[in-house]
């Protein structure tokens, strides 16, 4: 029952984080924007669709959708939101290596039309991710050592407590997870998913044949994805609200979503699009910053 | 009695060799000598199975070659363990190998391909068992020479005799720094036994450096280990498939197994050093071999540089094992060492999974080159299926077998880097082998991408079919293994533990927290089986057509407008492009101003094999030429050589 709770807890906030997040960054335009409740209307029309099915894709890619959101579910099953009780305990390594599945099928499937747009988004999401892996187990290593715990859940509830300002490895830790969030949720600087020109997405130019309840579910996926890594940042930064009994939980995680989505907004909105050919230093300033962060454990 | 046995089971591999040779019928011939050999290796299997469930290590005496020193087989849990592996991958690739050696049914010499498939086979088993040196170096030389002839078979094409030439040349540079390598053990203990061997520890440590320095060098040139492994994509893709799915799999691993048997048998209690350098050269293997592997377009050969990879992760298991050994973290040594070993026959199984895979497609399609291919997925679904599954267990995708085994690894190099001091040694190489998997995944998606999905680059691409099914059935095997292992690691990863226990060890190492693949791997089938249900019950409400991909609001049309796998390759190649080194020519082909046509070409030389091997290999050629001076055909200059060589001989040594 608690893992159905738990599970829902993530689809439901997805929707809203990316609303959050598109309304921050209208804010600071100075757009209107859509409401923030957008997303979820957009779900349910897609989810009601039929879909149209290129005549070139073979079942890889009528799979993909399927396994990215499950896949999805199951990583949210271990990441800690609102307790640090989890459904599914899962060992670090196995978490980061569990987040190459739904690559693998997204990817694949953004071949299996034969469409142009969709091998150049898979080339250069593959490509991204490829480079985020060393930065990405030397800050779940960091975290590890700083919860004492090798679950997911177990590190993050485990950081301790109190002061975390004080403490450099947390800021560090917290600081390199947020540079990964944008890169591995197709934000700025790294992607932009609101661009109007093919050619120079990543996510979106991978999904461009998927529809209807296809769509929906890699929309939901990303949602997903994108709720797991804030958990992840705001856990590690405010390790106490996991304490907190359920009635007070809950409200907090979403607190701590709807403030997550702000500052990706925010960020975003500062920010400007990088070249694709500078991601790669992006991402060895996020590697640079993990290895300081295990450098100050070592001294301390 | 277990001598009677070994003696039958080695003529059941030579018998239908022999036989093969004899039958005129080539159709026959396939049948009698693969089919022999497939059911020897069964045979072997199922004795290796039921005999290595004794703990005691079982002795065999030899025929002694020299009057001076016995020979014998020696077979512990380390020799149990690879036996398994060469009569496994055996077994399978011999009923692969008769369907697949159809296409040399014209030439006469096809027909000595399962001769020596079987010799290859053989002489494997026997290096793995071997208790001495000279039986071991015995055994080594046939299966080097049986591996020769096979990487020769298509000895008409010219490249397939240079790849044997540069196989040729690596491996007996490999056999004479093994040779080396023993004859200082020998030197140092007087005696010609394994066991003699362990029993006496070399304590000059410059000859004990010098010892291991040898064995690297000799065992690292056969298992393929970055700074030796230039002839590796030469000779892999141009043996037929089923010998490339032998070698890769299979052969290269008595590398690892020599390397293992010296650093944790042989040489007692050997120094940090050994264990470091095996790990650096483990990480420059992964990240190379990798980076290889991307910019390929031929299929076999960029398989071919992913063996290099994977070894370069199976050494740093087995470095970091040895590492810990000496700086007193048993515990992490065992995990490591057993992860090591796991990798190894996970990769034997995925690599040989793969080069099946990749011979189903050259025989269908009649090109390894991926750029003309594509869309196989519709022609041969089954092909296809046992690929991806093979491409995601290489990927080290959970819940897949290569996953398994680098878990382990991960968890050796976690526990080590727990305690005190060098840690961050364990932490970087936890980074760099998050690198070489990321880049894998790039490479795995690419290959899968452009060979099986989309839309045929060419005709013969949309005219191929599935295979035979003695072709199905072992890659359907090996495909059902990995995913198997992957759910279930602890299937074998139990047993090499208990092999990794001679390494002293303060307790059993707990198991992992929350690293349960079978629990992750029921709840994805939960979640994807659910899901795929829900997406079907609403494309029955809601409807599904069929179109033409999006083209951009053009009509879209050719297959050539496709994604290649060189753009695809490009932004890896483009940030590791120092390393790579991109040599592009351009040809343009004007009319007056106007630009007709353009042809590009770009290679990846291989950075070791022009800066480094070349130059050497220029300076050999040149001495020799040099040297035929002293030759030049007059008698009367020879007789006096011989004169000065017998005045020289009388001056020094009477």
């Amino acid at each position: 029952m608690t893992a159905a709770a738990h599970i829902a807890l993530f689809v439901l906030l997805g929707p809203l984080l990316v609303g959050v997040v598109r309304k921050t960054k209208a804010f600071l335009s100075c757009r209107q924007g859509a409401p923030v409740f957008q997303p979820y209307l957009d779900l349910w029309k897609l989810f009601r669709r039929g879909i149209v099915r290129s005549t070139t894709a073979s079942w890889v890619f009528d799979l993909s959708a399927p396994v990215v959101l499950g896949a999805s579910l199951v990583l949210a099953a271990a990441t800690p939101l609102w307790s640090r009780d989890v459904p599914l305990p899962m060992h670090f390594i196995l978490f980061l290596y569990l987040m190459a599945l739904p690559r693998f099928f997204q990817t694949l499937a953004g071949m299996d039309t034969g469409s142009a747009f969709g091998g150049l988004g898979s080339s250069r999401e593959v490509a991204v991710s490829a480079m985020a892996e060393p930065a990405l187990i030397l800050s779940f290593c960091g975290l590890a050592y700083l919860g004492n715990a090798d679950t997911v859940s177990g590190m993050v509830a485990g950081v301790p407590p109190g002061r975390v300002l004080w403490r450099p490895e947390v800021i560090l830790l917290a600081g390199t997870m947020f540079l990964l969030l944008l890169a591995e949720n197709a934000r700025i600087p790294v992607d932009d998913p609101a661009t109007h020109l093919e050619l120079t997405m990543i996510h979106e130019a991978m999904v461009l044949d998927h529809a209807g309840v296809d769509l929906a579910m890699i929309q939901l996926a990303s949602g997903v994805r994108l709720v797991i890594f804030s958990a992840l940042v705001s856990g590690t930064l405010f390790p106490e609200a996991l304490s907190l009994p359920a009635v007070l939980a809950v409200p907090a995680a979403v607190a701590k979503a709807v403030l997550s989505g702000g500052l990706i907004g925010a960020a975003e909105a500062g920010m400007a699009r990088m070249r694709l050919s500078r991601i790669a230093s992006y991402l060895l300033i996020a590697t640079v910053l993990a290895a300081i962060a295990l450098a100050v454990r070592y001294a301390g | 009695m277990p001598s009677a046995l070994s003696y039958v089971l080695a003529s059941a591999f030579l018998v239908p060799g022999i036989l093969a040779l004899l039958i005129r019928d080539p159709g026959r011939s396939r049948i009698v000598g693969f089919g022999g050999g497939a059911v020897a290796s069964f045979l072997s299997l199922v004795v290796t199975l039921v005999g290595s469930m004794s703990d005691a290590p079982m002795r065999i005496p030899l025929p002694a070659p020299v009057p001076w020193a016995a020979s014998e087989l020696y077979l512990d849990g380390l020799s149990a363990f690879f036996l398994v592996l060469v009569f496994f991958i055996g077994f399978l690739v011999s009923v692969y190998a008769v369907g697949y050696m159809k296409e040399f049914d014209a030439h006469r010499r096809g027909q000595a391909a399962p001769l020596l498939l079987n010799l290859l086979l053989l002489s494997m088993a026997f290096v793995v068992s071997a208790g001495d040196m000279l039986s071991f170096l015995l055994g080594w030389e046939a299966m080097s020479l049986a591996s020769y002839f096979l990487v020769v078979l298509d000895h008409e094409k010219r490249e397939a005799r240079q790849a044997g030439l540069i196989y040729l040349i690596a491996t007996h540079i490999g056999t004479g720094g093994i040779l080396l390598a023993f004859l200082f053990l020998v030197r140092t203990t007087g005696s010609f036994s394994f066991n003699g061997f362990a029993a006496v520890p070399i304590a000059d440590p410059s000859i004990l450096a010098a010892t291991f320095g040898f064995a690297l060098l000799g065992f690292g040139t056969k298992a393929g280990i970055f700074p030796f492994h230039i002839w590796l994509p030469y000779a892999h893709p141009e043996a037929p498939s089923p010998v490339s799915a032998v070698m890769s799999g299979v052969m290269i691993k008595m590398g690892i197994y020599g390397i293992v048997r010296f650093l944790f048998y042989l040489l007692p209690s050997p120094p940090p050093s050994f264990g470091a350098t095996l790990l650096a050269l483990g990480l420059l293997s992964g990240v190379f071999g990798v980076l290889y592997a991307i910019v390929q377009h031929d299929l076999k050969r960029l398989l071919a540089f992913h063996s290099v990879e994977n070894i370069g992760i199976i050494l740093i298991g087995i470095g970091a094992a040895s590492f810990c050994q000496a700086t007193g973290r048993p515990d992490a040594a065992r995990l490591l060492l057993a992860g090591g070993l796991f990798h190894v026959l996970n990769h034997a199984a995925f690599k040989a999974l793969l080069f099946l895979g990749a011979g189903a497609v050259l025989q269908g399609a009649h090109t390894r080159n991926i750029e003309k291919l594509g869309g196989l997925m519709r022609g041969m679904p089954l092909t296809g299926v046992a690929f991806l599954a093979g491409s995601l267990a290489i990927s080290a995708v959970p819940p897949f077998n290569g996953f398994a085994s680098e878990f382990a690894i991960y968890r050796g190099l976690w526990a080590a880097a727990g305690g005190a001091g060098s840690g961050g040694v364990f932490l970087a190489a936890m980074a760099g082998l998050a690198l070489i998997g990321g880049l894998a995944v790039v490479c795995f998606v690419k290959v899968v991408g452009t060979v099986f999905l989309g839309n045929a680059r060419s005709a013969q691409a949309s005219a191929a079919r599935d295979p035979s099914l003695s072709m199905q059935f072992p890659m359907g095997t090996l495909a059902l293994f990995c995913l198997v292992l992957g759910v279930i690691p602890s299937l074998v990863l139990d047993r090499l533990t208990a092999i990794a226990s001679f390494l002293p060890s303060v307790g059993v190492a707990a198991p992992a927290a929350g690293g349960k693949p079978f629990t992750v791997a029921i709840a994805l089938a939960i979640a994807i089986g659910g899901l795929s249900l829900l997406r079907a019950f609403l494309l029955r409400r809601n409807g599904r057509r069929a179109g033409g991909t999006w083209g951009c609001g053009f009509p879209y049309a050719t297959p050539r407008m496709q994604y290649t796998a060189s753009s695809f390759a490009d932004p890896i190649l483009h940030v590791f492009r120092g390393v790579l080194r991109p040599h592009t020519t351009r040809k343009e082909r004007l009319s007056g101003r106007f630009l007709l046509e353009v042809e590009q070409e770009t290679h990846f030389h291989d950075l070791l094999e022009n800066g480094l091997y070349l130059p050497v290999y220029r300076l050999f050629v040149q001495a020799a030429f040099q040297a035929r001076r002293l030759h030049p055909g007059y008698i009367h200059l020879y007789l006096g050589y011989i004169l000065g060589a017998v005045v020289l001989l009388l001056v020094f040594f009477h």
